[in-house]
């Protein structure tokens, strides 16, 4: 609870928190409370305009978009979150491992994780989501592979500064094995950094994860996530424009709000190192 | 120090052929059959397709048809495509001039858009026009590019009818029309470039103005747009400079993007068809150009950063 309490004497940091929050809570039951339904097609009122009854208007086949977009934030963030996670801990156990171990070792994973990191993540999310195939897991997948490596490069230069300290040594001395070493000492000490790249990190993928949607190899329907109702606006373009607009100003909110968050956290647990994505 | 740069450069012949192995891997596994994609619509028999596959190499194990792929490559020949019979390279020196001018003028848009407004961010801090600027720097960090390429869209072609909405025409056919159509493309990708520029030169100009040499011209009664030019400019340069470089895998990213977005037949936008067609030869080609090309100016950076400052060390990266 320290680091809420120091989250909280930041004010951009802590709203940022807040509109998170109730983003969540809208994605989970948003719909439920307002008794509307994303899925419900309706041909009488195609492409109604925004205004009363509907006020985010209706789309080709007369769905609610107000409930289509909350629709899609519960798909977005379900992604982007279980996407990072996955990059989390696998990136976080190369990076550990490679930055701990040194050596061969470290030399081998580091040139993988360049060679991963030489691509561009909308070349390599494309690609990896093509091999998959669509579908929400896959797409989580292939984001999460896509910025394993970044986490791996943080973990790997934060377990080298970790590893040169005394109380490693100390640990050494007092008999625990590596698995105990690294697991007490080595993973509690990154976790500042870890956490604000995580931050960060989930704001990336929801952009991620809206692009390869609007480039065609997103969830499949009837789920839709941001992205995916982007790209169906876009056909709408010259007749809705308000399709192509609140998906996208819900991503935006969402990205501003993981972004300051991020930078908040990195100001309360006080970390230097410059993370980025 | 020179064997710093040799290491470096060593280090890149593994890497980029790791790069082709992964990518070689990546493809070949994509769902699908190139066999057919080749027969076209009409589809063939069963056996037609097995001596299809046979004459191309297919049937062979990846890494026979690994090690074919990069002798060749190594030669300086990409294969052709399955699906037109163009060489590989062909197709790449085609479509370049469209991508290279798109990424000219992007780059060249950002710096003059990033640049002034990060300066004047800097002395104007905590003023209005510093807010103001810095949360449209951080709405640009935040906005995914083709969203940006769509509200353009919405605004200049399907209001004001000023700019085609997609498309692309030759500088030779029409100049007119073809700086137009190059606009959208161009600005969409510029400004993303801008934000974490503007942000960066912010932060690094504020850094600069902030160290005792400046206080010292100050004091020295130095004029104001002097002590400017002269120092700080020129020290936040690098950063900014940094700024842009480490931009360059997102930036690639976004040509994709906005060659897809506004239809340019550029690259991006024939590799990602080549990805939904099955390609594999364009896929691989330009996937390896691609790369190379971040890879050697990552390269040619730290090769700058080690003239910069010979104590960055290559080995904490």
């Amino acid at each position: 609870m320290d680091i809420f309490k120091k989250l909280k004497k930041r004010k951009t940091a802590f709203i940022s928190l807040i509109i998170l929050g109730i983003l969540v809570f809208l994605a989970l039951v948003g719909n439920t409370i307002l008794g509307i339904d994303p899925f419900e097609t309706n041909s009488k009122i195609r492409l109604l305009a925004p205004g009363m009854g509907h006020i985010l208007g209706t789309d080709n086949l007369g769905r609610d978009v107000l409930a289509r977009v909350i629709y899609g934030i519960r798909i977005s963030l379900a992604i982007s979150l279980v996407s990072v996670a996955f990059a989390l801990i696998v990136g976080t156990a190369i990076g550990t491992i490679s930055g701990y171990v040194g050596g061969k070792v470290d030399s081998v994973l580091v040139l993988i994780i360049e060679a991963v990191c030489a691509f561009p993540t909308v070349l390599l999310g494309l690609l990896l989501a093509t091999v998959l195939g669509s579908g929400m897991t896959n797409i989580m997948l292939a984001i999460g592979i896509s910025n394993v490596p970044y986490f791996a490069r943080l973990a790997r230069s934060m377990a080298i500064s970790i590893r040169g300290r005394e109380y490693i040594e100390s640990a050494v001395t007092t008999g625990l094995n590596h698995f105990e070493i690294i697991t007490r000492y080595v993973l509690p000490n990154m976790s500042s950094v870890i956490i604000v790249q995580t931050s960060l990190s989930a704001a990336s993928a929801l952009i991620t994860e809206s692009t390869l949607s609007f480039m065609g190899v997103g969830v499949q329907p009837p789920a839709a996530s941001l992205g995916v109702l982007l790209r169906d606006g876009y056909d709408y373009i010259s007749k809705a424009s308000w399709l192509s607009i609140f998906p996208g100003i819900a991503i935006l909110l969402t990205v501003i709000a993981l972004n300051f968050l991020g930078d908040g956290l990195r100001d309360a647990l006080d970390v230097k190192i410059r993370v980025d994505n | 120090m020179v064997s710093a740069i040799v290491k470096k450069i060593l280090w890149s012949i593994p890497l980029l052929l790791l790069v082709s192995m992964i990518m070689f891997g990546v493809i070949h596994m994509l769902p699908g059959n190139a066999a057919l994609v080749m027969l076209g619509d009409a589809g063939g028999s069963a056996e037609q397709v097995q001596k299809l596959e046979e004459s191309m190499g297919l049937t062979d194990p990846l890494y026979v048809q690994y090690f074919h792929w990069i002798s060749n490559f190594v030669k300086g020949d990409m294969g052709t495509s399955y699906l037109t019979s163009q060489p590989v390279a062909k197709r790449i020196v085609e479509r370049l001039p469209v991508t290279l001018e798109l990424i000219v003028c992007s780059v060249v848009l950002a710096v003059i858009i990033g640049i002034p407004i990060g300066i004047l961010c800097a002395v104007k801090r905590n003023k209005l026009v510093d807010y103001i600027m810095s949360t449209i720097a951080m709405i640009g960090v935040a906005m995914p590019q083709f969203w940006l390429g769509i509200l353009f869209v919405l605004l200049f072609s399907v209001d004001l009818g000023w700019l085609p909405a997609s498309g692309y025409v030759t500088f030779a056919t029409n100049p007119m029309r073809h700086i137009q159509s190059m606009i959208m493309p161009s600005v969409t990708l510029a400004l993303s470039l801008a934000a974490p520029i503007i942000r960066q030169t912010r932060s690094a100009m504020l850094d600069t103005l902030s160290q005792d040499y400046i206080m010292t011209a100050k004091a020295k009664g130095q004029n104001s747009v002097g002590i400017f030019v002269k120092h700080a400019l020129r020290n936040a340069l690098v950063p900014v400079i940094t700024a842009i470089t480490s931009q360059i895998n997102g930036m690639i990213g976004g040509v994709f993007v906005i060659e897809t977005l506004f239809l340019m037949p550029g690259m991006g936008k024939s590799m990602v068809d080549a990805i939904f067609q099955r390609d594999y030869p364009i896929i691989m080609g330009i996937a390896m150009v691609v790369v190379s090309c971040i890879v050697l100016i990552n390269l040619i950076t730290d090769i700058i950063y080690i003239f910069i400052d010979p104590r960055i060390s290559l080995d904490s990266k």
